[in-house]
């Protein structure tokens, strides 16, 4: 597939994807080969796009990196990676390097590959580095991170002739372009340790390089998008055949079942732990939820609803708002850019829609959504009673607020880019990510009151 | 200078054979620049920096009615997610109501055009976009990835500007073509002076303007002054400076940021350009000197009031409006005076640390209010005089006396005593390490270590109130290293730490280990503890 034009794209290439991902692995360091500007470019949007999630260790301006410049271009880069490589080396305190090459580096035909091999074959009590190929022209950051991962299977984890039965790797949670990925990964980690099971997530603080490097031995990955992290998982089955299955990242009591059910069926989990785990947070949940059915009914807080993010946020919010706020879902438009067999095959997903097929687009640009959804709900016509889209709401990205206004809908920020808020702990995952999604929600249509 | 005829303007090593790198004596780098060889100074351990496209934005990202398009992957121009919304307020702010946005594409190029050229994807970029969005302009910005393939822009825009309505500017920015990425101001401005303001012109030209309206037109000229607003300047300065002006009876325009494209029909209807930074305007100001003679005012930044009365007549001297200026500074300067009074007293005694960009560091912030400047840290490097500040009032314990307290974890520092008698002493001063160092030191104290024959050449400490500097590197850091070289005033070492030249004496990482944690944090962090340093030694000395 070519890709085409894009308008203000939600993301960032394969090299910003990856800087957000080692950005979060535990004792960390990045080391980027790639032009002057790569860094602080993709920093930026990984960063301040992502509810201000600050640069980390060694991370924005602080990230290593070779800054190519003309000479390079012309005479080659790997010297310099060599000489960045073994600085870092002795200047940063890390367990691990991460060499990440950028489009100048890859174009200009540098060994990076050779370059990491050398250092590691002669780097002695020094940190192991690992390359991951960050071109923007292969991929976008959702690419990355994918990229990311696999290289770390591939080239950093051990293997390991023993499976653990009670352990699980979590993926598909991308760390800055789920800008609430700390929180999920907290909610999901939580209720799969509810199962009994032991959660590697690779990118919270409890969370080691040990315990990635034992990432093989698990009982199976457990990747919550149906896109993103699916390589990964791929290649650590591949290399050292750890099994993985998919699933929808879930928000709300209802999907958060389902997701239990599913991983309980793919790991034979004890159905007894299972059915005792569900009720107790299913109470919990909903002594919570119900305190909204009074307002919800009095003053009526169901509203027509626009869903536009990644494919793992379409599906999820889109479900949780119909199936558990009693919302109606008028558009749905997945941002991620997929040949047309995988739209087929992704539109087949929203299943639990009236009519998925005419419901669920594929628009990469802000302008042309907002020329869908027109075609959808024509401007009114002339005359004093017409069908009107209202009550609305748009849940979408920062980038979508503008035309939510003009459209007289409310909007909450919650796909990525989201530079009008600040997100620490938060995420909207599971059980307690479905309230705080809840509170956010009905705090935009009651912030008048 | 006229480079016009040029697709793009050189880089600022090529013009002002600037550098961004340097490790050595006082001596070397005063030697370095007289030879011009400084250029090839580089890093052996070097940290992610901004790139001429990122900043090259901070002027076409403003202009209302337009729209970039980054020939490039998808990842390029994706720093403008973070303040997509900021945008909207700011137009708003200048009383821009148009219909585009901040709005921007990517020719998002893939793995197929990086082999098979990508040129026809930009031409059809350019017509969609066209008819897409309607736009006035369409700024071209050329990334990394083009510039190896070889991409022909300006010819994809000879031949595409025909078929479209909106004027395309093309901007030649990628990244790895230099890293004085202030390079990037030129860039624009470039394309601004190439396309925007020859056409405005022609089409004036073709305009049919009574005898009675070209009359009047000349009679504002002569009163009527460019006040450029590039990155540094807030609306709330644009207001204030408008203000001043409008006081001493002159006209002003606000160019180029937020300014709408057909504004530039106006630029060469003034008397004066009037610029407040070097490193943003002097490639546009020199240019409208040499095309259209119209010259400019570039030696202050109007911050407190010596140096916004310095600013105020030198304008007005040029118009010769001395009595009008007289009079407006004596009212301003009276009200301020008042202002400040209860600021007053708080800040006697006081240390200040000023961390800002080349000029606001440069000129004393405040202007009066009692407290004293420690040091400063600066995005590139000017001749800055120096002078050392009086000791502590008598009385007043624990001022200055010693360093403050480490923090935790941090390994210990010599003190200033004994790093004052290491070889290269200068380079301390861009290693303060957070005491309040360097601007106690005496002046032989702080000569100490340069060279005989080059000390011989320092000039006098002046009378003037301006303490040491301590240079930093922010995103605009890169700026203009050339500027620093003039002879025994040139003695601010860029403060990069390890920013040793490759075959340096000593290698970055060694050098960075002298002065910093384990922590890859580049200046940034030096300066936080600078401020937390500061602040710890100003929360001590509250009674």
């Amino acid at each position: 597939m070519s890709l085409q034009l894009i308008e203000k794209p939600r993301v960032s290439c394969a090299l910003g994807g990856a800087l957000a991902t080692v950005n979060a692995l535990p004792r960390t360091a990045p080391i980027l080969h790639a032009s002057m500007g790569c860094g602080n470019m993709t920093g930026v949007s990984m960063q301040g796009a992502s509810g201000y999630l600050g640069s980390s260790y060694c991370g924005g301006n602080s990230t290593p990196a070779t800054g190519l410049g003309e000479s390079e271009v012309v005479f080659g880069g790997e010297q310099r990676l060599e000489e960045q490589l073994r600085a870092t080396a002795e200047i940063v305190d890390a367990d691990l390097y991460a060499v990440i090459t950028g489009c100048t580096a890859e174009l200009i035909g540098d060994d990076a590959r050779a370059v990491v091999r050398r250092y590691n074959q002669t780097r002695r009590e020094k940190a192991p580095a690992i390359l991951i190929s960050g071109a923007g022209f292969k991929g976008d950051s959702l690419w990355g991170y994918d990229a990311t991962l696999e290289s770390l299977f591939r080239d950093y984890v051990r293997s390991e002739a023993r499976r653990r039965a009670g352990v699980v790797n979590l993926l598909g949670v991308p760390p800055a372009q789920d800008v609430w990925w700390h929180g999920n990964l907290v909610e999901l980690r939580r209720i799969l340790s509810g199962l009994g099971l032991q959660v590697n997530t690779l990118f919270l603080p409890d969370d080691s390089l040990e315990r990635i490097a034992r990432s093989a031995s698990a009982r199976a990955s457990v990747v919550v998008s149906p896109t993103h992290g699916v390589k990964a998982a791929r290649a650590l089955q591949e290399v050292h055949g750890t099994p993985y299955f998919t699933t929808d990242l879930p928000i709300g009591a209802k999907a958060t079942r389902a997701f239990v059910q599913q991983v309980a069926a793919e790991l034979e989990l004890d159905s007894r732990l299972v059915s005792d785990f569900l009720q107790r947070e299913e109470r919990r949940y909903y002594h919570v939820f119900n305190r909204i059915a009074d307002a919800y009914a009095d003053i009526d807080l169901q509203r027509h609803v626009v869903v536009i993010g990644t494919i793992d946020y379409a599906l999820a919010l889109s479900r949780f708002v119909s199936q558990e706020l009693g919302w109606l879902p008028e558009l749905v438009v997945v941002t991620d850019q997929v040949d047309e067999r995988a739209k087929q095959e992704l539109t087949g997903r929203f299943s639990f829609l009236e009519s998925a097929a005419s419901q669920v687009v594929f628009e990469t640009d802000g302008s042309q959504i907002a020329r869908r959804f027109a075609e959808r709900w024509p401007g009114p016509s002339s005359g004093r009673y017409r069908r009107t889209f209202s009550p609305a709401f748009v849940l979408g990205s920062r980038l979508d607020r503008d035309w939510a206004e003009s459209i007289g809908a409310g909007h909450l920020s919650v796909s990525y880019p989201v530079s009008n808020r600040v997100v620490l702990g938060r995420g909207y995952a599971g059980y307690d990510g479905a309230l705080s999604l809840t509170e956010d929600i009905l705090s935009v249509i009651l912030a008048s009151r | 200078m006229n480079l016009l005829h040029r697709s793009g303007p050189p880089t600022r090593e090529e013009r002002l054979k600037a550098c961004n790198a340097f490790g050595g004596t006082a001596c070397d780098l005063v030697a370095g620049s007289k030879e011009g060889c400084l250029g090839s100074a580089n890093r052996v351990f070097s940290q992610a920096t901004g790139c001429q496209l990122m900043l090259s934005m901070a002027i076409a990202g403003t202009i209302p009615e337009s729209v970039i398009l980054f020939h490039g992957p998808v990842g390029c121009g994706s720093c403008l997610l973070s303040n997509a919304g900021l945008s909207k307020t700011n137009q708003a702010s200048r009383g821009n109501t148009g219909n585009i946005g901040y709005a921007w594409f990517s020719t998002n190029l893939d793995e197929v055009e990086v082999v098979s050229g990508a040129e026809a994807k930009l031409e059809e970029s350019l017509l969609e976009i066209d008819r897409r969005i309607h736009p006035q302009l369409i700024f071209v910005a050329c990334t990394c990835v083009p510039a190896i393939i070889g991409d022909d822009i300006d010819g994809v825009v000879r031949r595409i500007q025909p078929q479209v309505t909106a004027r395309i500017l093309p901007l030649e920015c990628a990244g790895f073509k230099t890293k004085i990425v202030a390079t990037a101001y030129d860039v624009v401005y470039h394309a601004i002076l190439k396309y925007l303001i020859t056409r405005a012109d022609e089409s004036q030209a073709l305009s049919t303007e009574s005898a009675a309206e070209r009359a009047s037109r000349a009679a504002r000229k002569q009163r009527t002054v460019n006040l450029l607003n590039v990155a540094s300047m807030s609306r709330g300065d644009e207001v204030e400076l408008t203000r001043l002006l409008n006081g001493i009876g002159l006209d002003v325009n606000v160019l180029p940021c937020f300014a709408a494209p057909d504004r530039f029909s106006r630029v060469r209807d003034v008397a004066l350009n009037v610029s407040i930074c070097a490193t943003h305007d002097d490639y546009f100001v020199e240019h409208m000197k040499e095309l259209y003679g119209i010259p400019y005012v570039l030696s202050t930044i109007p911050i407190g009031t010596r140096h916004t009365r310095k600013w105020l007549y030198e304008i007005a001297d040029f118009f010769h409006l001395r009595a009008e200026a007289d009079r407006l500074i004596a009212a301003e300067e009276a009200e301020v005076r008042t202002a400040l009074e209860p600021l007053t007293e708080n800040l006697r005694g006081k240390t200040v640390f000023v961390s800002a960009g080349e000029i606001r560091a440069g000129d004393p912030a405040g202007g009066g209010s009692g407290h004293e400047v420690a040091g400063r840290a600066c995005a590139s490097l000017r001749p800055l005089r120096r002078r050392p500040v009086p000791g502590p009032p008598p009385g007043a314990p624990g001022e200055r006396g010693g360093l403050p307290a480490l923090r935790a974890g941090e390994p210990a520092r010599p003190t200033p005593a004994r790093r004052l008698r290491r070889p290269h002493g200068w380079q301390r001063l861009g290693r303060q390490d957070g005491d309040p160092g360097a601007a106690h030191l005496r002046p032989q104290q702080q000569l100490h270590g340069v060279p005989g024959a080059l000390r011989g050449r320092l000039p006098a400490p002046p009378p003037a109130e301006e303490p040491a500097v301590l240079p930093d590197t922010g995103a605009h850091g890169q700026a203009s290293l050339s500027r620093v070289l003039v002879p025994g005033r040139s003695l601010h070492l860029h403060p990069r730490l390890g920013s040793e030249r490759r075959e340096g004496r000593r290698s970055g990482a060694s050098a960075y280990r002298h002065s910093s944690r384990n922590a890859a944090r580049s200046t940034g962090s030096v300066i936080e503890r600078l401020n937390t340093r500061t602040a710890s030694s100003l929360t001590r000395n509250t009674p």
